[in-house]
């Protein structure tokens, strides 16, 4: 009789424990990544793609691009803001009724605290939040902060995961151990991290725009490609992110998922930007004449490439920035030199160039796409009888090589970190930037230079864009490299997945609003 | 080795006559097949990309449309001076010390054997990567890793053949008759040590194959678009489970060629070892 008893209560209470494991799962999220996120707060933060999205859904930042278009900014702990006439004032007020996880309520105080100690502990943000010059508390929901320039991009700099706030408290009471105990305002708890396995987060039932919709997000670290395909059939996992952009080509997930009713494929054009670049300012180059870059640039089957090897996960690019960027001039789509081998031999016969004297080595980055972009190119050069040696280096190695000039050309990319023409024009191609890492390396040109800045520097939208149409048309002139291709961001997601938006500049995605059916 | 041997050799040993007719034919092929129409192994044609095998391409084409038959029987002349080159380098290397250490004894003895052991004690495949990423991604710098990681065990085996024979009668004869040591390191102890060298050395050239083609395919070896198995095969997993045929066909190359060596290998452990021979 007892004994009877003990079985009834055990399976009454594995059932409830079922039903419940079942409405937990339900509303757990699990996303596949392929690497540790190095670090989980602001702070120390480098723009490692998984930290930082870890950051954007535990902490908050003043403000950020608007969904689905991010084509503008809307407030988030930031009510409003006002930007003085010279560019270089911008007063916030901030809301009043936002308490980070820990407790403690978030006020201007926070804001300074938490700028002040990421400009402190990071060297990545010198050029960027490295030019205010005071940051003014007037009273606990309003802010003042001075530039020591204008800087009209300044506004995407805070919508960055390095601008998150943090909670005052809790650095006091971890210190250095912050980034293992990441407190703040955002719409998930810190809950659990293990190196190389996963971080847990719980979601914070008072985030002041409402309750995320999952109870439980878990990024899980999954570096094989064919392992996290087979987790996502299986239901294992619920999204793979950031599985294709940066090394591989996720052609062959795309061929296999398209299929498959219970995943779904979403695409977003980026403003990655990957292309043959040559080393404007080498003392001893065959690319130092205009008409021999031009000939490459004609050199290359653009079409080919993006059909052959990306198979309809990358689209064109023609110029210094994407076509979906707001400062895009549609001009240079013309003046782009396009796939023409006739016309690159002719170049090359007019230059009086002899490539098989050049000896070239075509440097790149490591890795599947790499590989394939390089041997595309190779042979697409070799059509027009450029010989060049494939050397795929190591990152540390191929940095070393690209700040130090030596290269004459090589295959290289940018992948802008804010919302901003700025983050491609100013970085790619002032010439006074030209040994800062992978740059187009440009050769002192009065002109261009005092172009990029005034752009870089001009507050009102319609003159700033009127300059970067200038630039582009500039920049295409002059062939600074063969803009090659730029990769969607791809995500995949089992078709129960609601209301994910695939963010393109940062490519970081929220998970406030996705719901799990 | 006589004639008569060679044939008794292969008459009792099925596996290496084996062993090496497979591999005569792979050199026919890899010397022959690019004067007989063999299409080019680098010419890109995106419009045959990844086409399953079928009479125009025997063994397919990759993500390129270049047709993986060529790119075997090219890869080929790759992979077999790799194997070649590095047991070459690493014999020459480990038995020249390996030999002095063994018949000078002492100091030399002492600095080449720590030296060996430090080497050896770092898992060989483990050390080719630190030194082929130290080297730069090269083939050569590949091979060189590689032959670094091999040569000692050479070493060892040259020096305890040459302490055992050191004492040999005929040897003591020598240095009483006062011969130069070098003439009697040469002419009668490396001659006399030389049997169970050539079967490490036939043994090795698998193990060279497959350590290359993993430096290869972990990117520190051959770079694109030289055909070459191992960096092949790593070029082409992504595409394993649609197109396996890309992969598959370098893949099986290697384990064909580096078994072959293996059986021959075997079979001339069991010829140089007098108590196997006698049951042979």
């Amino acid at each position: 009789m007892k004994l009877r008893k003990i079985v009834v209560n055990a399976l009454v209470a594995s059932c409830l424990a079922a039903g419940a494991a079942d409405a937990q799962e339900a509303s757990t999220l699990v996303v596949a990544v392929p690497s540790d996120p190095r670090g989980l707060e602001p702070g120390t933060n480098r723009a490692w793609p998984i930290g930082s999205e870890i950051i954007l859904n535990v902490f908050d930042t003043l403000v950020a691009w608007t969904p689905p278009e991010f084509s503008e900014l809307e407030g988030r702990l930031a009510e409003s803001w006002t930007i003085s006439e010279d560019g270089k004032t911008f007063d916030f007020v901030l809301r009043d009724d936002v308490m980070f996880h820990d407790g403690t309520p978030f006020d201007a105080e926070s804001v300074k605290f938490s700028f002040e100690r990421t400009m402190e502990l990071n060297a990545y943000v010198k050029a960027t939040l490295g030019i205010i010059e005071s940051i003014d508390v007037n009273s606990p929901t309003e802010l003042t902060i001075s530039l020591s320039r204008p800087y009209p991009a300044f506004m995407s700099i805070l919508a960055q995961p390095q601008s998150a706030i943090v909670s005052p408290s809790a650095v006091a009471e971890h210190g250095e151990d912050f980034t293992n105990n990441p407190v703040g305002t955002g719409p998930f708890k810190f809950r659990d991290y293990q190196a190389d396995t996963r971080v847990v987060l719980d979601a914070n039932p008072d985030y002041f725009r409402g309750a995320p919709k999952l109870s439980r997000l878990i990024y899980s670290v999954i570096p094989e490609a064919s392992t996290r395909r087979l987790e996502l059939e299986n239901g294992g996992i619920d999204v793979i992110q950031q599985s294709g952009q940066l090394s591989a080509v996720p052609l062959e997930e795309m061929a296999a998922f398209a299929e498959n009713p219970d995943i779904q494929i979403l695409e977003s054009p980026s403003q990655i930007i990957r292309q043959l670049e040559f080393n404007n300012s080498h003392p001893d180059s065959p690319f130092n004449d205009v008409r021999v870059r031009r000939a490459v640039a004609h050199a290359i089957d653009y079409d080919g490439l993006l059909a052959g090897i990306f198979g309809g996960t990358a689209s064109r690019v023609y110029g210094p920035l994407t076509s979906n960027s707001w400062a895009f001039n549609p001009k240079v789509a013309e003046m782009a030199p396009g796939y023409d081998p006739e016309k690159a031999r002719a170049l090359l016969a007019e230059a009086g160039a002899n490539p098989a004297d050049w000896n070239l080595k075509l440097y790149g980055f490591q890795g599947s796409l790499w590989g394939a972009l390089a041997t595309f190119v190779h042979a697409n050069l070799a059509d027009v009888g450029i010989g060049v040696e494939i050397a795929q280096t190591e990152f540390p190695t191929y940095r070393a090589l690209h700040t130090g000039g030596e290269h004459k050309i090589a295959l290289d990319g940018r992948q802008p970190w804010y919302n901003d023409p700025d983050a491609h024009i100013t970085i790619g191609y002032y010439s006074g930037l030209a040994d800062s890492a992978m740059t187009f390396r440009m050769p002192e040109d009065k002109e261009l230079d005092d172009l990029i800045l005034s752009a870089q520097e001009e507050s009102d939208m319609d003159k700033r864009r009127a300059l970067y149409f200038e630039i582009q048309e500039q920049l295409v002139n002059r062939v600074p490299g063969a803009y090659l291709f730029s990769p969607k961001l791809i995500v995949f997601a089992r078709s129960n997945v609601d209301g994910l938006v695939v963010n393109s500049a940062p490519p970081l995605n929220e998970y406030w609003s996705v719901t799990k059916n | 080795m006589p004639v008569n041997d060679l044939i008794r050799f292969f008459r009792i040993n099925t596996l290496a006559t084996a062993g090496t007719s497979v591999l005569a034919c792979l050199l026919v092929a890899i010397f022959f097949g690019p004067f007989v129409g063999l299409a080019s192994p680098l010419e890109l044609n995106m419009a045959e990309r990844l086409q399953p095998p079928s009479t125009d391409h025997w063994f397919g084409t990759d993500s390129f449309g270049r047709d993986m038959l060529a790119r075997i029987i090219h890869g080929g002349r790759y992979t077999l001076a790799i194997g070649l080159g590095v047991v070459v380098v690493a014999f020459i290397v480990g038995v020249f010390f390996g030999t002095i250490a063994g018949f000078l004894g002492g100091i030399a003895d002492m600095v080449i054997m720590r030296i060996v052991d430090a080497i050896l004690s770092f898992p060989a495949l483990v050390l080719a990567i630190a030194l082929a990423a130290a080297f730069g991604p090269s083939l050569q710098n590949a091979m060189l890793a590689v032959a670094i990681t091999l040569a000692p065990q050479f070493a060892r085996l040259a020096r305890s053949q040459a302490l055992g024979v050191s004492v040999k009668p005929y040897v003591e004869a020598a240095v009483s008759l006062g011969l130069p040591k070098h003439r009697i390191l040469w002419r009668h102890v490396l001659v006399n040590a030389i049997g169970p060298l050539l079967v490490q050395a036939s043994l090795s050239v698998g193990s060279a194959i497959l350590q290359t083609a993993s430096l290869g395919f972990l990117g520190l070896g051959a770079q694109p678009p030289l055909a070459e198995w191992g960096a092949d095969v790593s070029a082409n997993l992504q595409f394993v489970r649609s197109s396996p045929w890309t992969a598959l066909g370098p893949g099986f190359a290697i384990l064909i060629t580096v078994l072959c060596f293996n059986l021959i290998g075997d079979a001339l452990a069991d010829w140089f070892n007098p108590r196997r021979r006698s049951e042979l």
